[in-house]
């Protein structure tokens, strides 16, 4: 039950959010996604053991915050959830890969620590680009954006269709919930001989909906083909915006940068 | 079993995005021209792969409780949604909501989206669904007959899916996992979850059965499309390449030691050392392409990635410093811009 | 304008399972009449409205909106002329946002995006929503999502409207809303309702169904004052013709 109104308040949240108006929003959201995407990539192409080139990535996160104007606990959390699989999946790396080295004069800590060290920051900012980037660009125009990537149409639209309908099931599936609980006490679940029925009745409740759905669609004028609105021009700010990120991950990428700007101070 | 983009490389990120994407575009084609002629029901089906997909999402929320335990289960819905939609329709509404699960509840990532999709989507609606599920349900159905079916493919849907994570995982080479541990520690959880899952699956499709039969896809029996044996062809092509590539990853992790089966010996030569011409291939696509670096595909690569890691004590203090400053300059960038936010937050308030 | 007549007879329709749902209906509807449809539950109120505008087809009978026959050739221009709204709202706004909902019925019959944005603002307007027009349709609120469902059809600029449970699930204050706006439509109306209260207001003539057939068609005054037939039909007067419980008057 908490589980499924919780679901639809974190949905509520990110969508409430993206809804802003500020210098993010207001860009195309098809840069938004090619910069998410090559941030996301660029993290993830860093050998395990390359945590520090890891560190100027922290940028993009910090920026799109402060310039979103996103709160950041909320999101910080949300993005805590996926931790325990990481955590879990990647425990062997310190257990398993003992090689040690030497990370300053006589302090030595073993490869798997460091691989582990840079799997989790990876974790934090694959996800925290994912959630910057849903709360920053709302959902029809990620739709608008994958169509301008020329996904099919009939994706897009279901996708709008799918988001839509979540919110309306979700409250219907909690009331059940509500309903079923409120008779069946001391149960964690569906009590297996209801299984059936309570899932199926819900499915055939479901497709009357999308039939009614359907009906409206077609008195509408609808005939197989789904209008939708103009898509946006990009302007120069969103090139602008594309242009300095590249630069940034390419760099990063490319250059140790907290090597060399250490070994410009250290003079080695 | 979503996958999370920390744990994936490009490579195989990249690559599995693009064959899903590849099944993705062969399915909106399948759905568009299914009904050739008869226009109507693929106009239908759109809302109705909506709404469905929605019904899966709020579905995969209700917890089922398994008798006899304490515990409880959900379903994943991939069969569920090939008995409603069929395959393609199916596949593609799978997509949907894991594309929306990754995005708002961070279920596995944008890069990881292609990897989960295929896991979750592409073993279910396609194999286990055409395979098994229609074979059996093909001529007459019964109760019986759903509940082996259903049990049948949500099962082995759910072991193709998590192999093919512990090979995803594999591949990407990011954790020191082993394979084979991995590899028996994934089954049988997910044969236990296969189980419930089918059961639930079974349960429902077969209320649905009963109640409004009109609602589950129609299997004509004995009509065989003349396209099926195309399509079996790739799904036979596919299941090769993820077998022969288990396989080779297996042989080559063990086989530098003999062929003995242990830990400590396989993680001897942690960066696996692949060897065949399967993997100067991917290591020559990679040296192509080369922003994506090399994953210890290669023996060349190790060392270059250890002239990474700081082992002298000079480039250790230099970059440690070097951490420091880019950490206080990250730091700077985010205040700066804070200011900037509260200025803008002033601004907006008077 | 005999154009906007809409026309039923001697319909009959039978549900896939076998029961009987129209038994024999005609009536006939002149242009800019209210009429109420109303009757118990199950009485075949909404089967009647969908196959006015084609979605069911009778077994038999015949439907004609204006000059044309309700068949599949006709129903694009059948549909366009008539503006249907669901008893359920969240079923009718079905996209992102509340514009490209209202905007769905002008973009289906192609009309320039201008003229769509004109219509748009025109009848987000009529019903008073015009600052709902960048909300999703989840965050409205029951009234809201029932004010934006009409103007999802009065952005086609219908002559018809065919509404089925318009007042459920509102709240007194929206429902008292809704009234006024209804009232103010100079359209045909054709309102498929329980809400007697509504009728009283609303519609000038009532028809009453009841197992499929036509019970009793006439002047809302007259049958909502016929406590008898309301009785019968499963329905009851509506509070406003009741006599007060304490003092016995009106």
């Amino acid at each position: 039950m908490s589980n499924i109104t919780s679901s639809i308040y974190k949905i509520r949240f990110l969508d409430e959010m993206s809804q802003r108006c500020t210098v993010i929003h207001k860009l195309h959201p098809l840069v938004k996604l090619i910069v998410s995407i090559v941030y996301i990539i660029t993290t993830v192409s860093f050998d395990k053991y390359e945590i520090i080139n890891l560190i100027p990535l922290a940028v993009y996160p910090i920026v799109i915050f402060n310039l979103g104007d996103i709160p950041f606990m909320p999101v910080f959390k949300r993005s805590l959830i996926v931790l325990p699989i990481v955590l879990g999946v990647g425990i062997f790396n310190p257990i398993i890969d003992k090689e040690p080295i030497i990370i300053f004069a006589n302090v030595f800590i073993s490869r798997g620590w460091i691989s582990y060290l840079g799997l989790v920051i990876k974790c934090f900012f694959t996800v925290l680009c994912a959630l910057l980037f849903i709360s920053t660009t709302s959902i029809d125009n990620i739709a608008m954006s994958l169509s301008k990537l020329k996904v099919p149409k009939i994706f897009t639209i279901q996708f709008l269709l799918t988001y839509r309908y979540i919110y309306v099931l979700i409250e219907e599936f909690a009331n059940i919930w509500t309903a079923y609980t409120l008779r069946a006490p001391k149960q964690k679940g569906i009590h297996y001989k209801s299984w059936g029925s309570l899932l199926g009745q819900l499915l055939m409740r479901t497709y009357d909906r999308a039939q009614s759905i359907y009906y409206c669609m077609v008195l509408r004028g609808y005939n197989g083909e789904y209008h939708q609105s103009e898509e946006e021009k990009l302007y120069l700010k969103d090139y602008i915006y594309l242009f300095i990120w590249i630069c940034f991950m390419v760099l990063v990428r490319f250059y140790n940068i907290p090597v060399l700007l250490g070994s410009i101070m250290t003079g080695v | 079993m979503h996958m999370a983009d920390a744990l994936i490389s490009p490579v195989v990120g990249g690559t599995m995005f693009a064959v899903t994407a590849g099944i993705a575009s062969y399915s909106v084609k399948k759905v568009q021209t299914k009904f050739d002629g008869k226009l109507e029901l693929n106009e239908k089906k759109i809302p109705l792969m909506g709404v469905m997909g929605a019904f899966v999402f709020a579905a995969q929320m209700i917890n089922f409780t398994i008798p006899g335990t304490g515990s409880s289960g959900h379903i994943g819905g991939g069969i569920l949604l090939a008995a409603l939609l069929g395959p393609y329709a199916g596949f593609l509404t799978m997509a949907c909501i894991l594309t929306i699960q990754a995005l708002f509840f961070a279920d596995g990532g944008l890069l990881a989206l292609g990897c989960n999709i295929f896991n979750m989507g592409f073993y279910t609606c396609f194999i286990a669904y055409n395979l098994i599920y229609k074979k059996i349900v093909k001529n007459e159905i019964s109760k019986k007959k759903i509940f082996i079916a259903s049990l049948l493919s949500v099962i082995t849907g759910l072991q193709l899916g998590a192999f093919s994570v512990v090979l995803e995982t594999a591949f990407s080479g990011k954790t020191e996992l082993p394979f084979g541990p991995f590899l028996l520690l994934m089954q049988p959880i997910h044969l236990a979850i296969g189980i419930i899952e089918g059961l639930i699956t079974s349960a429902v499709i077969s209320f649905v059965w009963n109640a409004r039969p009109e609602i589950l896809e129609t299997i004509k029996s004995g009509q065989v499309h003349k396209k099926v044996s195309y399509k079996k062809i790739i799904i036979v092509l596919l299941c090769a390449i993820v077998l022969i590539g288990g396989v080779v990853s297996l042989y080559a992790s063990s086989n530098p030691d003999g062929l003995e089966w242990s830990i400590e010996k396989i993680t001897g030569s942690s960066e696996v050392e692949y060897t065949g011409a399967f993997h100067e291939f991917i290591g020559s696509v990679q040296e192509k392409i080369a922003f994506l670096p090399d994953y210890g595909f290669k023996n060349s690569s190790n060392e270059q990635m250890k002239s990474n890691i700081p082992v002298s004590a000079g480039t250790s203090v230099s970059g440690i410093i070097g951490s420091l400053l880019t950490a206080v300059l990250a730091i700077l960038i985010g205040v700066t811009t804070n200011v900037y936010r509260k200025l803008k937050k002033g601004a907006n308030q008077n | 304008m005999s154009q906007h007549k809409v026309i039923l007879k001697n319909i009959f329709y039978t549900y896939p399972d076998g029961k009987k749902a129209i038994n024999g209906i005609s009536f006939e509807i002149n242009h800019g009449e209210s009429v109420a449809i109303v009757g118990s539950n199950g009485a075949g109120k909404s089967t009647l409205l969908l196959s006015m505008v084609g979605i069911l087809s009778p077994d038999s009978g015949d439907i004609r909106i204006g000059d044309l026959a309700v068949i599949k050739k006709n129903f694009s221009t059948i549909r366009q002329k008539i503006g249907f709204t669901f008893q359920n709202a969240d079923d009718q706004l079905f996209n992102a946002t509340v514009y490209d909902d209202v905007a769905f019925g002008p973009r289906s019959y192609k009309l320039s995006e201008i003229e769509v944005k004109k219509r748009v603002e025109r009848a987000l307007e009529i019903v008073g929503a015009s600052h709902l027009m960048e909300r999703p349709p989840y965050k409205l609120s029951g009234g809201e999502k029932r004010s934006v469902s009409i103007a999802s059809v009065l952005s086609m600029e219908p002559d018809i409207l065919l509404m089925d449970e318009p007042s459920s699930a509102l709240d007194p204050k929206s429902r008292r809303r809704l009234i006024n706006l209804l009232k103010d439509f100079t359209h045909t109306k054709i309102i498929a309702t329980h809400d007697l209260d509504l009728v009283l207001d609303v519609c000038e003539r009532t028809i009453v169904l009841g197992n499929g057939q036509i019970l009793a068609d006439g002047s809302t005054q007259k049958i909502l004052n016929d406590g008898e037939l309301l009785d019968r039909c499963g329905l009851e007067k509506p509070f406003a013709l009741q006599s007060c419980p304490i003092c016995s008057k009106r």
